[in-house]
This record gives structure tokens, sequence and C-alpha cells, in this order.
């Protein structure tokens, strides 16, 4: 009985059967007590009273040949192989010491990684604690092993804590730990131990501040680690402490933000493949693609030819095309580029197909859609479009000058000007996109483009010239709609421009025109110089106007010269023509053109006799008209500056003077010429202004065949 | 578009930007889009007294908008073409409808 399959079956202080150790004394005294239960309770004892009823049935059987025994249940016993407790007590150090090794690996990584780090906290910190205490708990390590008897475990510990060595007590059968304990160990579990046991397997309660306490003994770790290698001595300076704490909380911190900013980033990371960028940037560029880009990006485009060839002129290599685009030099690797080129191609071309609405209609839709684009904003102003509608009839229908009335009021001039203007810029843009040359094999096809263009550009310069209402009929209206036009400044400002795209004998024309009716021009008026805006007006015409036609004259021959000059000295009154800038640059122009003609410097033959005789008739009408005037032409109060041109038209005129006209003209501005030269000599004006002063008579005095020099100043 | 343009032309030029707040900022202008957004570069308040926050900006990006005025240098303006830009933008036949 002693042995039930090898296992020790004497319970713990009840060592034998109760009826067996009982002596008759405490028979009684139990069954006394029994029936005084029973009479508290009332419960019938007396059918629980085996010692009655029982018939000792027992005592029949074969106590004996238990000797058989042996054969009945198998030889020499079952063995120990079944004995799990005592194996794994006698394993136990060697699972010990695997499972320290394992946690102190796991101490070095778990400071960082707080996730491992709090999965085996509790463990880590209940282990650190019992080697502090010096008590090495084995039942640790079998505990994390056969982690899911936790409960048990302090049950165990209170039973094993009174027992010595192995328990068998089948009461606390299923105390696999207590049973694992191994006997060695066999001393009292401290309160320690007990207290790190109820952390562990208590709730999470008590688990947090050992976290904590954990985590703060590692911080202070890593920079008790950080003190030694940045000095190499104690650590007990309270300000290089905190020095180095602030650093580093600093440095954690920033650290911290980046990868912050970056988590935050990253997490739109592929958030749009790259055919949605390409949309995106479809509709971008979209708005700006343009199958003309003098149309839409006229400024831009001219701007940058003009710079380019004034850089070119200067000898700077053009290169505004680039700074302009500066996002196009940056923008990254070639491919990229070329894709970007191919879906602006497919933009323009698609935008070509489908011309561009401004509202849709959508089925089942109230009202309209509108499409707003940079081209095409929202209108936010409704104006009337009365007036407006006439003015584009009139320019779409560029209807010939009426021999009628025409009125010459502001807006129609104005409107005019523009009509020319629209011409002009038609026909520059013509020019731009004049065909290229032939290339070889393709000159019959090269040739009817050239002529369609040709056709083309007539027309358009055609309509030009309508415009500029030059072939009016003289002295149907007052001033002649032409001299209207240019007695505006951008009247004046479109006429270099027009030149160009005119034919010889229309530029003649419109010479003719001009010098027909100089004296109803603005800038010919004397109280125009008074105030500073007709200044203006006059240095807009000398600048716009007089250079191209200056330029016309002076390849022109002498019949054309003689014939200009005798309708300006016929319609104008020249004594106050000859008084304005812009009367006396045209007389000087005529009068150096027809000398330089006369003594034959050009390419033109020398006019013959009957042409000469003509100039010379015509210059003395010339002259006598202007005798007594010539001192009046000088500006009362102008700077000598602005009487080099009267002294320009002096010397032109003493140049084909006989010697009376001569001694008339130098008897009249005698005065001037003294003027200057006493001006000069004295001391108060600055050394360039006497020369200006001297170089200004000079060219007077040049003509005569004299110099300033030989002047002598009379003793004042 | 005709604006668009020509602000294209003034990249890389000081400008000043006064904005509806009256905040004015000079700059170099360093790209302009067709809402006429503006992107300054080596940016200066105009009135730093009144704008003290505005003295550690470098550079901005301006939300079109906003802009009041733009104060243009006068040597890269062509006030002629700019003219001829108006009149032909004026031309066009009336791009999608446009009045």
């Amino acid at each position: 009985m002693s042995d039930f399959f090898g296992f020790n079956t004497v319970m713990p202080g009840r060592p034998g059967s109760r009826k067996v150790m009982l002596n008759p004394d405490e028979q009684q005294e139990l069954d006394r007590q029994v029936q005084k239960y029973a009479l508290e309770t009332g419960e019938d004892f007396e059918i629980y009273d085996y010692g009655e009823t029982y018939d000792n049935l027992a005592d029949g059987l074969e106590e004996t040949r238990d000797d058989l025994n042996d054969e009945t249940f198998g030889g020499t016993g079952a063995g120990t192989d079944f004995d799990f407790a005592s194996n794994t007590r006698q394993i136990a150090p060697a699972l010990k010491k695997e499972e320290e090794l394992y946690i102190k690996q796991n101490e070095h990584v778990g400071v960082r990684r707080s996730s491992f780090a709090s999965l085996w906290e509790n463990d880590a910190s209940a282990q650190q604690d019992s080697y502090k205490n010096g008590l090495p708990e084995p039942s640790q390590a079998a505990s994390s092993i056969w982690g899911s008897f936790g409960n048990t475990t302090v049950k165990g510990m209170d039973a094993g804590g009174r027992n010595t060595g192995f328990v068998h007590d089948p009461v606390f059968g299923v105390g696999t730990f207590a049973l694992s304990r191994p006997s060695t160990f066999g001393n009292q579990p401290s309160l320690e131990e007990i207290e790190a046991q109820l952390l562990r397997t208590a709730g999470t309660q008590p688990q947090i501040p050992a976290q904590q306490e954990r985590k703060m003994m590692s911080l202070e770790e890593v920079e008790a680690a950080l003190m030694s290698i940045n000095g190499g001595r104690p650590i007990y300076t309270e300000s290089v402490i905190a020095e180095q704490q602030a650093k580093q909380a600093r440095l954690e911190k920033r650290r911290a933000e980046r990868l912050a900013k970056q988590a935050e980033i990253a997490k739109h990371n592929g958030l749009m493949t790259q055919s949605d960028k390409d949309f995106i940037n479809r509709i971008q560029i979209s708005q700006l693609v343009t199958d003309d880009p003098y149309a839409d990006d006229f400024y831009c485009q001219v701007y940058t030819a003009l710079r380019n060839r004034h850089l070119q002129q200067m000898g700077i290599p053009g290169s505004m095309m680039d700074s302009g685009h500066p996002d196009n030099r940056r923008r990254g690797n070639g491919r990229t580029e070329q894709r970007m080129q191919q879906q602006v191609q497919r933009i323009v071309s698609d935008a070509k197909r489908n011309p561009k609405r401004t509202n849709v209609t959508v089925e089942g839709a109230l009202g309209k859609i509108a499409v707003n684009s940079v081209l095409n904003p929202r209108q936010l102003l409704q104006v009337s479009k009365r007036g407006s509608t006439n003015d584009v009839l009139a320019g779409n229908l560029p209807k010939p000058p009426s021999p009628g009335p025409v009125s010459t009021k502001s807006h129609t001039v104005l409107g005019w000007i523009e009509n020319v203007y629209t011409c002009v810029l038609a026909l520059e843009q013509m020019r731009r996109q004049q065909p290229p040359p032939p290339r070889p094999g393709e000159e019959e096809l090269a040739r009817e483009v050239i002529q369609q263009w040709n056709e083309e550009y007539g027309e358009l310069a055609r309509k030009m010239w309508r415009e500029l209402r030059i072939t009016v009929p003289i002295s149907i209206v007052h001033p002649h709609p032409f001299i209207s036009i240019l007695n505006y400044s951008k009247g004046k400002k479109v006429i270099p421009r027009v030149l160009r795209h005119l034919l010889p004998e229309q530029i003649l024309t419109l010479l003719t025109m001009l010098v027909a009716n100089f004296d109803s021009l603005n800038v010919c008026k004397s109280e125009i110089y008074a105030d500073v805006e007709g200044n203006q007006e006059i240095e807009l015409f000398m600048n716009t106007i007089v250079p191209p036609l200056l330029g016309f004259v002076s390849e022109a021959p002498f019949r054309i010269v003689v014939g200009l000059l005798a309708l300006f000295i016929e319609r104008n009154n020249m004594i106050w023509v000859a008084r304005s800038r812009p009367g006396l640059a045209f007389l000087t122009l005529f009068l150096t053109r027809a000398e330089i003609l006369k003594q034959g410097h050009s390419n033109y033959p020398i006019p013959d006799e009957r042409e000469i005789e003509q100039w010379n008739e015509l210059y003395n009408r010339l002259f006598s008209q202007l005798q007594t005037h010539f001192a009046a032409l000088f500006m009362p109060k102008a700077t000598m500056a602005e009487d080099v041109h009267v002294w320009r038209f002096l010397a032109a005129m003493a140049v084909g003077a006989s010697v009376e006209q001569q001694h008339v003209l130098v008897t009249e501005v005698r005065e001037q010429v003294l003027d200057n030269v006493i001006a000069a000599q004295t001391s108060r004006s600055a050394p360039e202004k006497a020369a200006q002063r001297i170089g200004n008579v000079n060219l007077f005095l040049h003509a005569l065949g004299l110099d300033a020099s030989q002047v002598t100043v009379p003793a004042m | 578009m005709l604006f668009y343009s020509f602000f294209k032309t003034l990249v890389g030029q000081p400008v000043t930007v006064e904005l509806k707040n009256d905040l004015a900022i000079t700059g170099v202008l360093v790209s302009v889009d067709q809402f006429l957004n503006i992107k300054l570069d080596n940016i200066k308040v105009v009135d730093e007294e009144r704008y003290p926050h505005m003295l550690a900006v470098k550079n901005c990006f301006i939300r079109g908008s906003v802009v009041r005025y733009v104060q243009l240098p006068a040597p890269s303006v062509d006030t002629a073409l700019l003219q001829d830009a108006a009149r032909r933008e004026r031309q066009q036949p009336a791009q999608g409808g446009r009045k």
C-alpha cells in the first residue's frame, strides 16, 4: 500500500487509516461529536453508521497473497519513465541558464525596442530584482516556460514553504510548479521573492511602476555611458550633467521631430500614379498651350526676339529665352522634357480638333454649364454692345474714304489710326511668316506658295493704304484726314512702320500730301513751343517721321526735289512754316539735296539747264519770302542746342545763294553771329558750350567761305 | 494671356508687389503663372518697421488675387510693344466665344 505505481501515497500528517489508527477513546469521542452534531442539525447520522449495518463481508475477502500482485500487475514495478516532475527537476538548472541568457540578450536590444521590452519587461525586472537579492530563483525559469500555471504558483509556494522535498499531497495534486521546485533550494522563499511573484502574476496595475522604473534606469545608464565616453571622469558635476542632458534632449527632440515630419510626408508617398500626374500636368499645360504663340503670347515672343537681336548687336549671345524660362532649364532629365513636349503636342492637336466651347449643355441639366479658362474668363460685367458692334462693323468693312464731308472728330480719327495699326500688325505678322526660300526640287510648289503669300500681302498693304486716307482729295476737309492722323502721337508713331510696307510711289504720294498740307500740322504751329507737351510732339515728329522721309528724299532725283519744294512753297506760308522746327528741317532737306544733285555728287546725272533754271527760280522765291525774317527764325529764348537747326538751314540757304543774297543773309543774322561769338569768347560759359556756339556759327560761316575766327568783335 | 505673357518677360527683374493688405514687397521675380500668382526671391518688405515679422522671410509665393499693384522696372517694359500686344489681343477672333 505504501507504493502506488512508485508514488508515495502516504498523506502528510495522516499516516495510515483512521479506523486502524484510532484508539477506543478517540473512537468514543468521535462518535459523541457526531451525535452532537446530528442533534444540532437534525440529521440522521445513523444511516451513515456502517458499523451496525455492516455485514463484515469484507472480512471474508482474501487479504493475503499479496505476493501475487507482481504477477498480476507485471514484473518489477512500473519504472520511472513517466516521472516528469523529477525529470524536470534534474534539468532545471540548465533551463534556468538558458532563460537567463535569453533575457540578457533581450535586455540589450530591449532598451531601444520598446515593443519587445514591454513583452519581457515583467520577467526581466523581476529577474533583476531577484538577482539583487542574491536569490536566483529557478521557479522563474520554470514559470516562464510553463507560463500557464502562473496561478498555481502562489499556492504551490505556500504549500512548498511548509514541505521540504517532494510534495506528494493528492490534495494539491496539480501543483506541478511546486513539484518542480528543486529540493536543494528548500529554504523559505524571501519576502522579495514573493513580491516579485505577485507583481508578475497580478493584474496590470502593479506592472506600470515597474516598467517606468525600468525605463528610467535605462536612460540613466545611457547617460552614464555617454558621460564616461565623453569625459572619462566621474559624472558628479551637476552642471555638466544638466548640460549634457539638455543637449541630449534637444538632439533627441529634433531627431524625433524630423522623423515625425518625414513620416508625415511619407504617408502620402505613392498616392498619385504617373498617369495621375500626367493628367494634372495636362490640365495645367492645356491652359497655356496655344498653336499660335504670336497670337496668345505676342508680347513675350516679340520682346525676347527684339531683346535677343539687340543683345546680338551688342555682341552678347542672346540668352533671353533661357533666362525667361528658368523652370524649363531647371526641369530634370531629358526624358521628362521629351514626354512633356509630346504631351504638349497632343494637347495642341486636340485643341485644334475641338475648338473650345464656352458652355456645355448636359442632357438633363437645368441651364448651361459655363466652361471658364484663362482665355475665356468668367464675365463679370455685362456691357451693352450696341456701340461696339458698330465699331467692329466699321473696322471689318473698310469702306473707301467717302468723297463727302468726312468727320474729323477725335474718336473718328483715333479709329482710323487703330485701323492702320491693325493692318500694320497683320502685315508684320505676314512678314514673320514669310514662306522660306524654295528648296531644290520643290521650286514649283514653293513658287505657288510665295505667289499666294505675295497676293495676300499686297491686298493687306492696299487695305492699309486706304486706311491712311492719303488719297482723299485735298481741300475737301480741313485739315486733311492724313494730317489729322499725324496730329496724334500714335499716328506719328505708326508712320515709320507703315513706310516699310509701302511702294516708292506710295511714299512719294505720302510725302507730297504731307508737304502740301504742311502748315495744318499741329507741330507747325508756333504756339506749340509754349508747352512741354507740344515740345514732345515736335520731338516725336522729328524722330519718327523726318528720318525715314529724309532717307527717301536723299535718294530722290532732282526733278522730284524741285517738284516737292515747289509744292511746299506754293501751298504753305513760308514765314510761318520756317519758324517751326519740322518745317525748317524739311526746307533744309530739300535745299541740301538739290545742292548735292547740282554738284553731281550722287548717282544721278547733273541736272540740265532747264531744271537748274527752275530751281533758281524756286530758290529766289523762297529767299524773297523769307527775307527780313531770317533773324526771326531764331527762338526768342532758345538755348544754343535748339538753334543748331536754324544755323543748318542758314548754311543750306547760303550755299545756294548769290552774292547779293549772301550779303542780305549776313546782314540779317549779323547780330546772332556776334552774340554767339562774344558769348563763346567770354569766360562765363563752359568750354564745351563755347565750342558748340562757335561750331553752330561756323556751320553758317563756312557755307559762306568764312570762319568764326575771322569775326572781329566790335569794341563795346 | 497678355499679362501672363508680359510678366514672363520680367522674370529675373526686381519688382515691388503691393498687396491688398497694404504690404509692399520688393524682390526678384522668380516666376509667374496664368493666374498671375507671383514667386519672389530675396524679398524685402518696404516698410520693415511696420512688419517686423517679415524680416526673416527670404522668399515668398503670392496668390495673384491678393495683388493690388506691381511696380515694374521701367527700362524692361516696351510700351509700344505692349500697345501692339493689346491690339492683337483685341483683334483675336473671339476665342472660345469671348466677346
